[in-house]
């Protein structure tokens, strides 16, 4: 028997529409983002055809980024070929994308990096133009409530989380009620999500205290001998 | 009971050649109401499941889609953006009204270009083998006479490496759920259809059709026969919607 044959356990297959809904947030916001920074857009749209793929811890999230010439798709799953895949936990991801990050960094920042990691490189590269303001498109994903919630109890965390934006909490609020008629939004899943902000701000401290060691650890060596045993996929 | 001379139409079972034409009023007769009931029924909700869709055909700029049983257009209309102008959309359905009502809806918000129209039956449909990199049926292919026949027949016309997916009621995967939905769908719904497309009947055809479409494993499993490869399924708000897909290599 074929692994297609299989019987699928119906309650196995359940899927959360909240993901999907997240992405459609997150999709808009980036575009807008895009809209006032031509530079990038323009950057971006060489990758045009490109995709990545996400996979991240605390929270949890799978998504596949997709690269137009108009812009880019979020997908709230991990599409079957990307270009890359970037596998790791979901600060440290969007914190070295939001900068540039050499392949090295990347990796001793315990980042897997699959398939064309160059890709990954130019976009890092790109995000880190001055003109496209990462902090600003987090803050206005995230909201203010989640900022403040996040910062509180945090304290002098990534600058970008400081001002990262309009609560989860209260984003998801205006889930349960925006205009693509979701006011079906299971109370259940909103918990999840909100159980998922919990964890995330635990989670935070302790990467904080992982992220200052790891920097400490990159200060006391010389970026030449940072990543001797890395290739990079440019040499 | 043979398939070939008797099918069913809701709960009733009619000569296959009825069936047809019966579809035929039903959608004939809610076409102009059908994007308002398409809201109040799923409280809104099949907006999400049309987004869920959309995302998982991963559709690329410059590709060519077929939206089979596409109707009033809601899908066409996403992917009309997402292929741009180096790309196609197809918007077919069996139903003339259904179709026109589509294209209005469609020009009227400045879709144009990008689309084609084209009346046609799932069963054997009108392109070349190999012509789309992707084909979408929502909610269409529990109207359909011969499923099987409807599958292989997108197959066809589906590119080597293309992929097909099916948005269609389901089986919900809780007990609570379906009873609740039960009464929803075999009380409210009908109720609803009097009051807003006056159409009782209609509504209670799909309230009964939907019990009468294949369930999850049942569906994935004719899409395997049908040739598709990598055949799954994904359940939406409790398997009272499930999208199945199934690629072609
Ligand atoms: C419930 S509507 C779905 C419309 C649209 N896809 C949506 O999701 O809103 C079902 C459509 O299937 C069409 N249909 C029924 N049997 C068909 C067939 N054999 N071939 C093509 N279209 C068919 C009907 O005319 C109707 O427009």
């Amino acid at each position: 028997m074929s692994d297609q044959d299989k019987y699928q356990d119906p309650r196995q297959q359940n899927r959360s529409l909240l993901p999907s809904m997240v992405t459609g947030q997150l999709e808009a916001a980036l575009n807008r983002a895009l809209s006032y920074a031509p530079a990038t857009k323009m950057r971006l749209k060489r990758l045009a055809g490109k995709s990545l793929g996400l996979k991240l811890r605390n929270p949890m999230v799978e998504m596949t980024i997709l690269i137009e010439r108009k812009g880019v798709r979020v997908l709230s799953h991990l599409e079957e070929n990307p270009n890359a895949v970037i596998e790791g936990s979901f600060f440290t991801v969007m914190r070295n994308l939001a900068k540039e990050t050499s392949t090295g960094q990347w990796l001793a920042s315990g980042v897997k990096l699959e398939g064309d990691v160059e890709l990954i490189q130019q976009l890092s590269t790109i995000l880190a133009e001055q003109d496209f303001d990462v902090e600003e498109l987090l803050s206005e994903l995230f909201g203010d409530i989640a900022a403040h919630q996040i910062t509180r109890a945090t304290r002098g965390a990534f600058s970008f989380l400081k001002k990262a934006g309009k609560a989860l909490i209260e984003e998801s609020g205006v889930l349960l009620n925006n205009s693509e008629g979701t006011t079906l939004v299971e109370k259940q899943e909103a918990q999840s999500l909100f159980e998922q902000v919990d964890t995330l701000r635990d989670d935070y401290d302790r990467l904080e205290a992982r992220w200052n060691q790891i920097e400490a650890k990159l200060k006391a060596r010389s970026e030449s001998n940072l990543s001797p045993n890395t290739p990079t996929p440019q040499s | 009971m043979s398939e070939q001379k008797t099918t069913h139409f809701g709960y009733e079972t009619v000569r296959v050649e009825d069936k047809v034409q019966k579809v035929g009023e039903v959608f004939h007769s809610v076409a102009s109401s059908y994007d308002i009931m398409n809201d109040l029924m799923s409280f809104g909700i099949h907006r999400l499941w049309k987004r869920y869709t959309i995302e998982m055909s991963a559709a690329r700029a410059g590709q060519k889609i077929l939206d089979i049983a596409g109707g009033t257009g809601d899908l066409t209309m996403k992917f009309s953006r997402i292929v741009g102008s180096e790309g196609k959309v197809v918007l077919a359905d069996i139903n003339a009204s259904m179709l026109s009502v589509g294209r209005d809806r469609l020009l009227d918000q400045g879709f144009a270009g990008n689309i084609d129209y084209v009346q046609a039956n799932a069963e054997s449909l009108p392109f070349e083998d190999n012509t789309f990199d992707c084909i979408t049926i929502s909610f269409g292919l529990r109207n359909v006479t011969n499923k099987d026949k409807a599958l292989e027949s997108m197959y066809r016309v589906l590119k080597p490496g293309g992929r097909c997916l099916v948005l269609e009621f389901s089986k919900p995967t809780h007990e609570i759920l379906e009873k609740v939905y039960d009464r929803y769908s075999f009380s409210i719904l009908p109720a609803m259809g009097k009051l807003v497309a006056k159409d009782a009947d209609s509504y209670r055809y799909l309230a009964e059709s939907i019990r009468m479409h294949p369930d999850q494993n049942k569906l994935k499993h004719m899409m395997r026969k049908a040739g598709f490869d990598k055949s799954e399924y994904f359940n939406l708000t409790g398997g009272i919607v499930a999208l199945h897909r199934g690629f072609k290599y």
